[in-house]
């Protein structure tokens, strides 16, 4: 199934390539709501229904089913909303703009959601079995009638003394004959038509009273004449009762009235009667199928062309771990032709290397999981050192048959933000050093130690004390913020108490709200988190500060915490003068402050809360706020009980300062 | 001679150098000598042991590690204890430097007129 990230967005480039595997999969895919209403399709739904995909978005998926199927259909997805994140197989006849319908087989799931508060979908992907449902009718039709020719040719010859008996045989067989959606003929040993039934008048264009008597060579191309008459002689001397003509479909060729040859698809029975030897041709006039397989097959090519003009390397692997489909992509990671791979096993085709690093997220993907990581391959000879991988299982009647596989060179990202990493570290590092120098001197010149300056020259003294905290400040954040994102900093996650992290945070900021004449109220809960403790501090810290900060003197800042079934809900409430609206979403972007004037006058670098942010959605977590302006902010943040990674509890292995 | 506590300072920035010593002999009666390397450091603190090395991790040459590192396998310096003056203020790096044997770590920028607490602080000196 395809999965789209709620609250965390990923900040590597699969979305889109996730949106390109939407587009190009031959199969129907879509996201309904719970009521069944479209949310999102892929481009395949107006390729084989003939939808326009943004008429068809808020429509209900139901209204397009065949009245017949509705019932079923209607239980399936009932079925399927009762028994959540559980795949579950359907077919049904879907109706197309043109008025038609095509037989679709359905796979869904209705995930289990993660909060109460998150909106149930369902995702549903389809594969169009009208050819096949087509072809497995006209071969059951062709058998039945088949049986019925043959049953009534040995009624015919059974009775053939009797006159009754085989004038209602003959009715009997008419009847058949012109009930029958192909073209059957009747010729004798001569290979003169004896019977010709109502398709075959249409698909040769002769009225059977015109052509019985004459011969079969006028519905054959001139050229082929010869060799019919050949071969139809041949299988009357052969032991076999009856056989295809042609060695595949198509290879028949039929002429009609108007000198058209057409292709067709033909078997012919013989059986003896009173007259001799007879011949049944049983035939389809295969035009259109041949013109839809060579669409088919074309439109094959053509996916074949878009996978292999695609710079990423596209496949399928079966639930045995061998590749089934490459793309060209693969030549030039692995260095091999890639029609080679299919068929090999991934441990083959890879190496045990790589192959041993993939494998865990392989199985997860055929246990039935979307599965997307990014891996390095550190002692690989191949070209491709740092790749980004995405597992997307294939479903069918709830069993896993495979996975498709999307992998991109992410290598020249990866150096580039080496470079970018190791630059703003050198760089912070080469500010600091002066800063360091500068910051020193100004210090020791403000204590009065070293000689007292004009009340003007102190006042400038300490505008350059406190500008150059500041730029401290900025090269420090700056540092913090890269490397929290670049994952230099790695959190590391422990189960911790929260009102012992409450605690420390208040502890941490007693003294700033004391200068500025708040009170800070903790409300603590009694419960846990997974998460780094170092970093929520920092989180709660630099709300904190910005509450107090921001808070008139003799206010009170309020911070609490909320136990909820998964997570905890943390709170920083202040009495402020609020963010206007439209400030409330990018107040966590880089250097966006409520009024450009605050860094001048608060003395924050700009970065605080979107250092906050990186923390939490490190955490899996989510941020926000809530204001009102001129009566004060709320900041929330959520934080996880239990590592997404473990459904089960962290071992009791407490946080201890 | 006095019973002055000698303090050798090894950084290859004279500025830093010129606002510790300031800002300690303002508040100490500490003596101040400085290096610039720590390959000097090194032969001065050999030559004349003091009572406490701060000492500058990222420097051309041999690096703050690396001198601590000769420092305590001289047995006439061994025993000084050692404290950092270091731009990386994460607490792995402060980790590191401790795990490595420092009695101290102080992070650039550091507040001259609090220094000598702060180390005094790190090696139980009264001031």
């Amino acid at each position: 199934m395809v999965s789209f990230e709620h609250h965390q967005p990923n900040s590597a480039l699969l979305p889109q390539d996730l949106e390109l595997f939407f587009d190009i999969t031959p199969n129907l895919l879509c996201i309904t709501d719970a009521d069944g209403r479209f949310k999102q399709l892929n481009v395949q739904f107006s390729k084989v229904l003939g939808y326009s995909i943004p008429a068809l978005v808020g429509q209900s998926f139901l209204d397009l089913v065949h009245s017949d199927d509705q019932v079923t259909t209607q239980q399936t997805v009932e079925h399927l909303m009762a028994h959540r994140g559980t795949p579950t197989t359907f077919k049904n006849r879907y109706r197309c703009t043109n008025g038609g319908y095509r037989y679709l087989m359905w796979t869904a799931i209705a995930p289990a959601s993660q909060t109460t508060a998150e909106p149930v979908l369902i995702y549903a992907t389809a594969v169009d079995i009208t050819e096949q449902k087509q072809a497995e009718q006209s071969l059951s039709q062709e058998r039945d009638f088949s049986k019925a020719v043959l049953d009534t040719v040995n009624t015919l010859n059974a009775h053939k003394q009797t006159e009754i008996a085989l004038h209602y045989s003959q009715k009997t067989l008419a009847s058949i004959f012109d009930l029958a959606g192909e073209a059957i003929i009747c010729i004798d040993q001569q290979q003169n038509i004896r019977l010709f039934n109502q398709a075959a008048e249409r698909i040769f264009g002769y009225k059977a009273t015109d052509i019985v008597g004459r011969s079969l060579d006028l519905l054959l191309p001139e050229a082929l004449q010869a060799i019919h008459r050949q071969h139809i002689a041949q299988f009357g001397m052969s032991p076999v009762a009856s056989r295809r003509m042609g060695e595949r479909p198509g290879q028949v060729s039929g002429r009609r009235k108007n000198g058209e040859i057409f292709p067709a698809e033909a078997s012919i029975s013989k059986s003896t009667t009173k007259d001799g030897l007879w011949y049944t041709v049983m035939l389809q006039d295969v035009t259109e199928r041949i013109r839809a397989e060579t669409a088919i097959r074309r439109s094959e090519e053509q996916l074949r062309t878009t996978t292999n003009a695609l710079p990423v390397l596209i496949a399928y692997i079966d639930a045995d771990e061998h590749y089934q489909f490459n793309n060209q992509a693969y030549e030039d990671w692995l260095g091999v032709p890639y029609e080679t791979l299919k068929g090999q096993s991934l441990e083959t085709a890879l190496g045990p290397d790589i192959y041993h690093t993939i494998q865990p997220y392989l199985r997860q993907a055929l246990n039935g999981q979307t599965v997307t990581f990014e891996v390095e391959f550190p002692h690989s000879v191949l070209p491709y050192r740092w790749v980004s991988v995405s597992y997307q299982p294939d479903m069918h009647e709830g069993t896993v048959r495979g996975c498709f596989a999307l992998t991109q060179d992410i290598s020249d990202r990866k150096a580039a933000d080496q470079i970018k990493h190791e630059f703003v570290s050198v760089v912070s590092h080469e500010l600091r050093t002066p800063l360091t120098s500068i910051h020193g001197a100004l210090k020791l010149m403000t204590t009065g130690q070293l000689g007292q300056l004009e009340p003007q020259g102190q006042e400038l003294l300490e505008i350059a004390l406190s500008n150059t905290e500041r730029l401290t400040r900025l090269v420090n954040d700056v540092l913090d913020l890269e490397r929290i994102e670049s994952g230099t900093i790695k959190m590391i996650k422990v189960r911790c108490q929260v009102a012992q992290v409450l605690q420390q945070a208040a502890q941490a900021m007693m003294s700033m709200a004391q200068t500025q004449g708040v009170t800070l109220r903790v409300v603590p809960v009694d419960t846990h988190i997974y998460a780094d403790p170092d970093h929520v501090e920092q989180t709660l810290t630099n709300l904190l500060s910005n509450a107090i900060k921001f808070s008139p003197r003799g206010e009170t800042v309020l911070l609490k915490a909320i136990d909820q079934p998964h997570q905890v809900l943390f709170k920083v409430i202040d009495h402020g003068r609020g963010i206007p609206e439209n400030k409330l979403e990018t107040i966590f972007e880089r250097f966006q402050q409520v009024d450009a004037s605050d860094t001048r006058k608060h003395g924050g670098t700009g970065l605080g809360l979107a250092i906050c942010r990186e923390i939490v959605q490190h955490h899996d977590g989510r941020i926000w706020v809530t204001s009102i302006h001129g009566q004060g902010s709320t900041f929330c943040f959520t934080l996880p009980k239990t590592s997404s990674h473990e459904t089960h509890e962290q071992p009791p292995k407490d946080f201890v300062n | 001679m006095s019973n002055r506590r000698k303090i050798l300072l090894i950084d290859d920035e004279t500025d830093i150098q010129t606002v510790v010593k300031i800002g300690l002999t303002l508040n100490t009666d500490w003596i101040i000598t400085t290096a610039n390397s720590g390959e000097t450091g090194l032969e001065v603190a050999v030559a004349t042991p003091p009572d406490a090395i701060l000492l500058d991790v990222a420097m051309p040459g041999m690096d703050g590690l690396a001198t601590l590192s000769a420092l305590q396998k001289n047995t006439v310096t061994a025993h000084v204890p050692i404290i950092f003056l270091t731009a990386k203020a994460q607490a792995a790096d402060r980790r590191r430097l401790y795990e490595a044997g420092a009695s101290g770590v102080i992070t650039k920028p550091f507040d001259p007129t609090t220094l000598a607490s702060q180390i005094a602080g790190f090696l139980t000196w009264t001031l």
